[in-house]
């Protein structure tokens, strides 16, 4: 195939990776937030190592490539629970790796370097085979030879570009990169498709293959389980490796914790990936065998490529590209994490006692680019020895050391640092003895002798004698039980420290500090968000924003400026109990306060209330006194005089009588008024107020007749639940108030008005002096010999049926009243009383409605 | 949901860590394919159609 058409098609896919993270970072934001871009992303764990070197695999030994994929099955079976843990840990303290997890759950300074050096040693070559996986690919395809025809460096440097656009945006790298993640699952779905359309189109083209391979007896053992009880270690401890793996991979971590919007995503992770990890071995098998019955002098790992490339040299293509994408998404995110750990763990530290924490950024990105181009180093010195060929599972091993410390921190509160470190220590230690120190010696970069051992007990690949175990199975059962054995018993014997004081500080030296580190935005964010938290949560909430950009370790360093330990949790405990009694016993003397507001108002109350009575009395008095003497002087005179002229005598008796009913008027308004102090209800009932009105006009005729004042009605039929007695009463005192002022005539209306019945009654008086009318309502207020009762009787009565009084301006007196025409059943005062619309005497036009 | 997922966890561990080799010693089974993979990629699957059971709704 012409190598100009490789290289364009491999720079037009890198060129449509590119686009599809655009993408994620605009328009398609919604669609990498979802559930199904993060269940994709998952299968960054299915690297080119699974696009050609699962049939490769399937080709040499039969059914071992599956555990590879059975393992992480099983852990996403357990997912939802597991990570919903994690995700919760993660978010609370922006945790980036499980190095970081580590840190923050033993607070021990070596062990988060300490992973983190040994996950960028054991995953190198593991990146360095997904280039050579291209380079490889590119070389098969295009029939030309190295170096000239090497595409691994330019697509290397082209990931390490991406890598740092679309993941070291920011310094924190907590944050989600949508676009990554879209272009990853594209990257998912792109090898998934390519994979199933290169086996269905094999399958067509050169028929079904398990007749013929069981025709074959050297092909029979692929289709058989792994035999004996070293076969079934193996097996069962491949499936237990690629679980641990897929756990405790960077890159998963990556997509898995970091990249998760949603802990709702998890569910449907749950079965989709162990689907896509279903679906893309299907095809497996029958490639391997057709391999193995079509082409069998090929390299079987190149099976993938060179079965299309038979039938069609644009399915080759297609292949090609598919590969391209298992291993440019593995490379881009692998690389991404792995230049996390090593600036928030390795460099962060030195930066900060360099002062040059603030290029951590660039640091961050040079990473990136260090570790692309170490692992393409490694690719091109170590070329086809077996410790680059032979290191995808090595490194699984690798990875495989973080487990015990990891899980046993999580689910186990008696781990101890001492236990996590000497478990770490001792698995790296002989992991590296049995598998990457073989691997070394196998490729010739270490004397052969070196796989005999100083002795046979101490054999690399057959410790304590054993033998007849693969060296993969032998190094991880060996590596993984030392450091089992080592966390837990360690932590049995060693004491668990006392936790580290936490600390404490004032929001805004945090919200400063911040500010400093990771910029002015992110201190905005952070007061924000801590405005109203106490000390110690504020300073734990600026610890895990640190630690996500920073590391936890440069991030407790820095805090120890701008913060002092908190008091120890008892004294804590007993303060914050306090502060409790403090707070009720101010509550209680909140309460003690107004309550006595609430007694001094109430005596003031009745002070006034009291003061009114006195000046009622002295008042009622002083009104009886009047018509009282006059009545005393005309009897006396009467009495004294037996021999009075008879005209001089009936005089005097016609002012007795006048005076007396003076008197009975004065005393039936003051019981009038005792009884409205009572708070006698009103005594609704349906009432003809037209009716009303015309008794009214009739019991006042007489006193008219004698005034020789006519009387004048206007009145509209109108009926209204109300107290009979009572609206007598008031139009009985305004007509009397009338008939002392009027000249001539007096006149009475009654209209139907905005729901309401409103009655006015004129006279044609000399009307009420300007300066008295604020006054006219009020107790004992009379300008013309009357009681001064009536018109203050009048407004309380017509107040108490809910309706409103008031002095209308213009020739003469003119007093209107209102009564309401509906009473709610809640309010028979007519909803309005207490609550006068108005100052009394004021009309509605000016305020008073 | 916690003890369905422990169940078919379980369940998935079972069915993948059988002794295989003392079950599956023929090359050829039904429709001519090797019973091994018939077996393996039928538990996965079942194992797949459970979890998507259990799981579907969050």
């Amino acid at each position: 195939m012409s190598p100009s058409l490789l290289l364009t098609s491999l720079a037009l896919y890198l060129g449509l990776l590119f686009l599809v993270a655009l993408l994620g970072e605009g328009r398609g934001k919604a669609l990498a937030q979802g559930p199904w871009a993060y269940a994709l992303s998952l299968a960054v764990y299915a690297t080119a190592w699974t696009f050609m070197g699962s049939v490769g695999r399937a080709a040499t030994e039969g059914a071992t490539f599956l555990p590879i994929y059975l393992g992480p099955t099983l852990v996403l079976l357990f997912w939802p629970l597991l990570h919903g843990r994690l995700l919760q840990l993660a978010r609370a303290h922006r945790l980036t790796s499980w190095a970081d997890f580590l840190f923050l759950r033993y607070r021990h300074p070596l062990l988060g370097p300490l992973a983190a050096a040994f996950l960028v040693v054991g995953l190198l070559p593991y990146l360095a085979l997904q280039l050579k996986a291209i380079a490889q690919a590119f070389l098969f395809l295009s029939g030309e030879k190295e170096p000239l025809a090497d595409v691994a460096f330019p697509t290397a440097l082209f990931l390490a570009l991406f890598a740092i656009l679309f993941g070291t945006r920011r310094l924190d790298p907590s944050e989600r990169h949508q676009g990554l993640v879209l272009a990853v699952a594209f990257e998912s779905l792109v090898k998934l498709l390519a994979f199933l359309l290169v086996g269905v189109t094999m399958l067509w083209s050169l028929g079904n293959p398990f007749p013929q391979a069981q025709s074959r007896p050297e092909l029979a053992p692929l289709l058989l389980p792994p035999e004996g009880l070293a076969g079934y270690l193996a097996w069962v401890s491949l499936i237990l490796l690629s679980g641990l793996a897929f756990l405790f991979l960077p890159r998963q971590f990556h997509v898995s914790v970091v990249e998760n919007v949603d802990p709702k995503h998890l569910p449907l992770a749950a079965w989709a990936f162990p689907l896509y990890l279903l679906l893309i071995n299907l095809p497996v098998l029958p490639l391997a065998l057709l391999g193995r019955l079509h082409l069998p002098g090929e390299n079987p790992d190149l099976y993938v490529l060179a079965l299309p490339l038979e039938i069609s040299p644009l399915l080759a293509l297609l292949a090609f590209l598919g590969g391209v994408s298992a291993a440019t998404a593995m490379v881009v995110v692998e690389s991404l994490a792995l230049s996390i750990l090593i600036s928030n763990h390795l460099l962060s530290p030195l930066l900060l006692r360099y002062r040059a924490l603030g290029s951590l950024l660039l640091w961050r990105r040079l990473a990136i680019l260090l570790v692309m181009l170490l692992a393409y180093l490694y690719f091109r010195l170590a070329g086809e020895a077996y410790a680059l060929v032979g290191m995808g599972l090595i490194s699984f091993v690798a990875v495989a050391q973080l487990a015990p410390a990891s899980l046993l921190g999580l689910f186990w509160k008696g781990t101890t640092p001492q236990g996590a470190l000497a478990g770490l220590l001792g698995g790296t230690a002989l992991w590296a003895y049995t598998l990457f120190l073989p691997a070394l010696a196998r490729s010739g970069w270490l004397p052969k002798g070196f796989l005999e051992g100083p002795h046979p007990l101490l054999r690399p690949e057959g410790l304590l004698g054993l033998s007849g175990l693969d060296p993969v199975t032998h190094g991880f059962l060996a590596s993984l039980t030392l450091n089992l054995a080592l966390t837990l018993g360690v932590s049995l014997f060693t004491r668990q420290e006392a936790p580290s004081r936490d600390r404490t500080g004032e929001v805004e030296e945090l919200a400063a500090l911040l500010r400093r580190v990771l910029g002015p935005e992110a201190g905005e964010a952070f007061l924000e968000q801590a405005t109203g938290l106490r000390g110690p949560e504020a300073a734990a909430l600026a610890e895990a924003w640190l630690a996500g950009s920073v590391g936890p370790a440069t991030a407790r360093l820095l805090l120890l400026s701008a913060t002092r330990e908190a008091p120890p949790q008892a004294l804590r405990e007993e303060v914050e109990a306090a502060a409790r009694e403090s707070r009720a016993l101010r509550t209680y003397a909140e309460a003690l306060e107004a309550a006595r507001k609430e007694l001094s108002e109430a005596y003031e109350r009745l002070k006034a209330l009291d003061q009114a009575k006195d000046e009622l009395l002295a008042a009622v008095s002083h009104e009886l006194k009047t018509p009282l003497t006059s009545v005393r002087a005309l009897a006396e005179i009467l009495e004294a005089h037996p021999d009075l002229p008879e005209e001089e005598r009936r005089r005097f008796i016609a002012l007795l009588a006048k005076e007396a009913a003076r008197l009975s008027r004065l005393v039936d308004q003051v019981l009038a008024y005792t009884r409205l102090q009572a708070g006698l209800p009103p005594a609704l009932a349906p009432t003809d107020l037209k009716g009303l009105a015309e008794e009214a006009l009739a019991l006042v005729k007489p006193l008219s007749l004698e005034r020789g004042v006519n009387m004048e009605e206007a009145l509209e039929a109108v009926h209204a639940p109300t107290d009979r007695d009572r609206v007598l009463q008031i139009l009985l005192n305004l007509l009397h108030n009338a008939l002392r002022h009027a000249r001539r005539r007096v006149r009475l209306e009654l209209h139907r008005r905005n729901g309401e019945a409103l009655f006015r009654v004129v006279d044609d008086g000399p009307g009420v002096p300007e300066e008295a009318r604020p006054r006219v309502f009020e107790p004992f207020q009379s300008f013309s010999g009357g009681t001064g009762l009536g018109l203050f009787l009048a407004r309380r009565l017509v107040e108490g049926l809910g309706g409103r009084i008031w002095l209308e301006n213009g020739n003469g007196t003119t007093f209107a009243f209102t009564l309401p025409l509906e009473v709610s059943h809640e309010d028979p005062g007519g909803g309005r009383r207490g609550e006068h619309p108005g100052a009394p005497g004021v009309p509605p036009e000016e305020g008073g409605a | 949901m916690k003890e369905k997922a422990l169940a078919l966890f379980f369940l998935a561990i079972l069915l993948f860590l059988l002794p295989l080799d003392l079950l599956f010693r023929q090359t050829e089974g039904p429709w001519g394919l090797p019973p091994l993979y018939l077996y393996l990629y039928g538990a996965w699957g079942f194992v797949v159609l459970l979890a998507y059971r259990f799981f579907r709704k969050p």
